[in-house]
């Protein structure tokens, strides 16, 4: 019986760590291979992620709740001399939830990029790259590999983004996307750099303590030891706040992030949206409160109060934009905002719905990623003035469209409305007048997608856009997914809710 | 003290060194015209086995030889290794551009061994003499190197300057050296420390010796503000010389700097106190000033030129814990110079071969490679990256090492401008990988006729694998490198 459990333990650290090796492998190989057709690349790079969606579904599912804690975890040396690294995997009930975000929406990223033609190699190379830089930060459990995955995570985006973005247009309002691409690389590593000077403090402080280490686990036994002054949790809880709030989306340093996302291809612009910029929010959560938790007492009020501008800030910029990726961009900036109000409740329920909404909002704007660019690559355009009629022409598309608008707006039965109200009771318990500001937020958002539906959507048809196809095969399979799965989320919440609250209250212990 | 330290045997390695280099010049005079591509290969052969000699001969020895002039100890041994391995690199990359682009090719190679010959004895002597012989037999064969492209007129220029700031240096070097010699009465390392430990502090003479000494060494390293002639320099040589400048050489002064600081200045406490200062000054206008240019910069080598000051910056901001109760300063210094070296090449080979026919010089040059030649454009790119402090590859370990041994000798706040800075470098790199991968190339297959052979293959592919083999994995190189750590304690 024990040596079962053995081998079913060796066999998820294997699984553990071929989700993040697998994608970075066949990266690898597709650059040394000569002349791959861009068919290819896809067609392996789609198994190879739908290899890795299977094993982050084993993982998720894996996962007992009942235990809790870390689980598959394993730890290797790696630089066993000078500073001590090791190289460590675990799953935590947080990171099983975003590892299986994003094994579902590498998939669909893949599924969907078959209209990449010109160096589909080398895109595939990229994206595969980011993927598994993704699957590293979930599932790392140290510092030192933590922040490598995250830079490998990032490095990417530049060339995927210059390469094979669009330039915005409007006349009046230029943005190419080799400045979205520079713009989006240099605000997140400079974001990077907090997050790297917060690292290395830390390290320093349990240096001179006489136990340098990078592990969480430990730090985190060297936290509650009281190591870390409450003078240092603050100035480093700052760095991580500022530096991973950056990553996902913090008003006044958002703006990259809907430049980048218009910018971006849109395979990328789902990983980005979707899963990037739940990195940040993760580090918040997962290394930020854990590890730094007086610190995370002393700034939480500024990160609710800017988590709230950002609710607000975003969704009044979605309704003056005319471009339905800008929309799209700064409504994920006004969805982030609830992540953030929800992890700066500091309590169980805003915690989780924090985690919730990071799980729902990364497939919601997926889907509505893949939808903006199934609409733009047939019509040409994304101007909500220009598009009309749409669901004469194209009613798959905008069916799907219309239940990723409303999960947005948060309409009971989808995922969207259990993470807001988790996060709205979250915050009740702190200020009501806050709380009252985040519902005012989820108003405004009615009123941006349903101009936005209202626009585009319904309305009479535009007699140049009445012969456009609608969405082809993958599409349809990805989108129809996505939305089943904001569905099944919102009707059975339960279905992520349990492994969340392991480990949410795991992380509650240390508050 | 003087009995048995007359052990000849552990100069074999430098023996050899300087009979190979006999052996290339020779070689070239029996070698006819048209095949002289053989000389070099001779001298890589002639390395490779010279690897072998030095590892069976001294590794794992510390012993003073003539006197403590020279110390055969880890430290040289490893930095030993480094130059060699430099200068295999350097000769395998420049052969094609020798052949097209130089005339008296044979020399060339010998010179590059001569350089060799004097990196090696510059990282383990231990006397002031030794050091400037050895230093100015290395400068003089780079000085030849530069001018090597005779027709050029850039070279030309570019070789005058360099001649005229580094004998200055040298000159500046020596002159610090006559007034330490004045007080303390020997150039011993360990004399001069024993005397500025005790009395030497006080003494105005002794100080301003000390002071030009560093600024003649910090002239050699490029350390701003005695940084003016790097990139005219470096523009000007042929690309293989000042990938060669900017690896090879700048390691032998870095190694040769960290020697000093180590034996004449760590001992005088209170010296080492006030000159760790003015070293963290140094190092950050260094870095700032190195990666500010770059990003103004319109052609590459200029550029890279730049690129290689905010380097200096960054590992003299490593010099500057020396002392503080942290052992693993040296190692991660050490560490930095490997990954820097190989990401170097994997950056010079690519675009030696991209420019040895042509005439391009200018970053727009470059639109288009990325159509043309995938392998050349990616390796530039992997390696600016790596340059850059990104992962997977080495820039990205080295840079978390050393900023993590700079923070634990205390100096958290230079780590940081550190990572700032290689923040602004990354902007100037991805101007570079824009152009490649991005930009549209003025005219169609504007790199049509480059031709890359095996030997320049075997150098971007071998710079590619170990930029990311030792990001990945540096446990055994560290280890190596774990034992210069020792002289330190």
């Amino acid at each position: 019986m024990a040596v079962d459990c053995e081998a079913m333990n060796d066999f998820y650290n294997i699984m553990a760590f071929a989700i993040i090796a697998l994608p970075l492998i066949t990266s690898l190989g597709f650059m040394v291979v000569p002349n791959l057709a861009s068919r290819t690349c896809w067609l392996i790079s789609s198994i190879v992620s739908l290899v890795t969606f299977g094993i982050s579904v084993l993982l998720f599912v894996s996962y007992d709740t009942m235990i809790g804690g870390t689980q598959f975890g394993f730890t290797v040396p790696w630089l066993s001399q000078g500073i001590n690294i090791t190289f460590g995997l675990g799953l935590t009930g947080i990171s099983a939830s975003m590892v299986l975000l994003n094994g579902i929406v590498l998939l669909g990223a893949c599924l969907i990029s078959t209209d990449i033609e010109t160096r589909g190699r080398d895109f595939y190379v990229l994206l595969l790259a980011l993927g598994g830089g993704v699957f590293g930060v979930f599932l790392s459990s140290d510092l030192f590999f933590f922040f490598l995955f995250y830079e490998l995570a990032v490095l990417p985006m530049y060339l995927l983004i210059a390469v094979w973005g669009s330039s915005t247009n409007f006349g009046s309002f230029n943005r190419s996307k080799e400045y979205g691409a520079m713009k989006l690389m240099m605000v997140l590593v400079a974001a990077s750099v907090l997050i790297w000077i917060g690292i290395i403090a830390i390290y320093v402080e349990t240096y001179m303590n006489g136990t340098p280490t990078f592990v969480f686990d430990e730090l985190r036994i060297l936290s509650e030891s009281g190591l870390f002054s409450s003078g240092f949790q603050n100035w480093v809880f700052l760095c991580f706040m500022i530096g991973f709030g950056v990553l996902s989306g913090l008003w006044p340093f958002h703006t990259w992030s809907p430049d980048g996302h218009v910018a971006a291809p849109t395979g990328v612009s789902m990983l980005h949206a979707g899963v990037l910029m739940k990195l940040g929010a993760f580090g918040i959560i997962q290394i930020g409160i854990v590890i730094l938790p007086l610190g995370a007492q002393t700034w939480m009020p500024l990160l609710m109060v800017l988590g709230i501008v950002n609710v607000i800030y975003g969704a009044v910029s979605a309704m003056s934009q005319t471009d339905l990726k800008y929309i799209i961009g700064y409504s994920s900036v006004s969805h982030m905002g609830y992540v953030l109000i929800g992890a700066a409740t500091l309590n169980s329920i805003g915690l989780s719905g924090a985690v919730l909404q990071m799980f729902s909002h990364g497939i919601m704007t997926a889907l509505m990623f893949v939808l903006v660019g199934a609409i733009y690559h047939r019509a040409h355009t994304r101007d909500i003035y220009v598009l009309n009629g749409l669901i004469k022409t194209m009613p798959h598309i905008c069916v799907l469209f219309i239940i990723a608008g409303f999960a947005s707006l948060g309409l009971p039965g989808l995922s969207g409305f259990i993470a807001e109200f988790l996060i709205f009771l979250g915050v009740i318990k702190i200020s009501l007048w806050i709380a009252a500001l985040a519902v005012l937020g989820a108003a405004l958002t009615a009123v941006y997608i349903l101009r936005l539906i209202a626009r585009t959507i319904v309305g009479p048809v535009d007699p140049k856009l009445e012969n456009l196809p609608d969405a082809n095969k993958y599409e349809k399979i990805v989108s129809v997914a996505f939305a089943s799965i904001l569905i099944a989320v919102g009707v059975w919440p339960a279905l992520l809710l349990d492994s969340i609250n392991v480990g949410i209250s795991s992380i509650m212990s240390v508050l | 003290m003087i009995e048995g330290s007359n052990n000849l045997l552990l100069l074999t390695p430098e023996f050899v060194l300087a009979g190979l280099a006999l052996l290339v010049f020779t070689a070239d005079l029996i070698i006819p015209e048209g095949k002289k591509e053989w000389v070099g290969r001779i001298a890589v052969v002639g390395l490779i086995g010279l690897l072998f000699v030095t590892a069976s001969t001294v590794m794992g020895i510390t012993q003073p030889v003539y006197n403590n002039f020279l110390l055969v100890d880890h430290y040289s041994f490893v930095f030993k290794m480094i130059f060699i391995t430099v200068g295999i690199i350097t000769i395998l990359m420049s052969e094609e551009f020798v052949k097209t682009n130089l005339t008296s090719q044979g020399e060339y190679y010998g010179l590059v061994l001569l350089a060799i010959l004097g990196m090696n004895i510059l990282v383990q002597s231990q006397e002031f003499l030794t050091a400037y012989i050895s230093l100015e037999l290395l400068s003089f064969c780079l000085y030849v190197l530069v001018g090597y492209s005779k027709f050029n007129p850039k070279s030309n220029e570019a070789a005058i300057k360099y001649i005229i700031f580094g004998t200055f240096s040298s000159a500046i070097l020596l002159y610090g050296l006559s007034m330490v010699y004045s007080v303390v009465g020997s150039t011993l390392y360990s004399d001069i420390a024993q005397v500025l430990s005790t009395s030497g502090f006080m003494d105005p003479v002794a100080m301003l010796g000390i002071t030009f000494i560093m600024i003649g060494i910090a002239f050699k390293l490029g350390i701003v503000p005695f940084h003016s002639w790097i990139p005219d320099v470096y523009e000007g040589a042929p690309i293989p010389v000042t990938a060669y400048l900017a690896i090879g050489a700048k390691i032998a002064a870095f190694a040769f700097l960290a020697r000093v600081v180590i034996g004449v200045m760590l001992p005088a406490e209170e010296l080492w106190s006030s000159w760790k200062i003015i070293f963290a000054i140094l190092a950050i206008s260094t870095m700032v000033i190195g990666n500010g240019i770059a990003i103004v910069q319109t052609k590459v080598k200029r550029m890279l030129a730049y690129s290689s000051i905010g380097h200096s910056g960054v590992l003299l901001s490593g010099i500057v814990v020396f002392g503080s109760t942290n052992g693993i300063v040296l190692e991660s210094l050490g560490y930095y110079l490997v990954g820097y070296a190989v990401t170097s090449f994997a950056v010079f080979s690519a675009i030696t071969a991209v420019t040895y026919n042509n005439n391009i010089e200018l970053i727009k040059d470059f639109a288009g490679l990325s159509d043309e030649k995938p392998l050349l454009s990616a390796s530039i790119a992997i390696g600016l990256f790596s340059l850059a402090g990104l992962p997977l590859f080495v820039g990205f370990t080295i840079k978390f090492y050393l900023f993590s041994s700079i923070s634990i000798g205390g100096y958290l706040w230079l780590a940081g401008i550190a990572v700032l800075a290689s923040l602004v470098s990354l902007y100037y790199y991805l101007i570079m990988i824009k152009s490649m991968y991005v930009d549209v190339p003025e005219q169609e297959r504007a790199h049509a006729d480059i031709t890359v052979r095996w030997p320049m293959w075997i150098v971007i592919i071998l710079s590619i694998l170990m930029t990311i083999a030792l990001g990945i994995y540096p446990d055994p190189l560290v280890n190596q490198l774990n034992e210069i750590s020792d002289l330190l304690k």
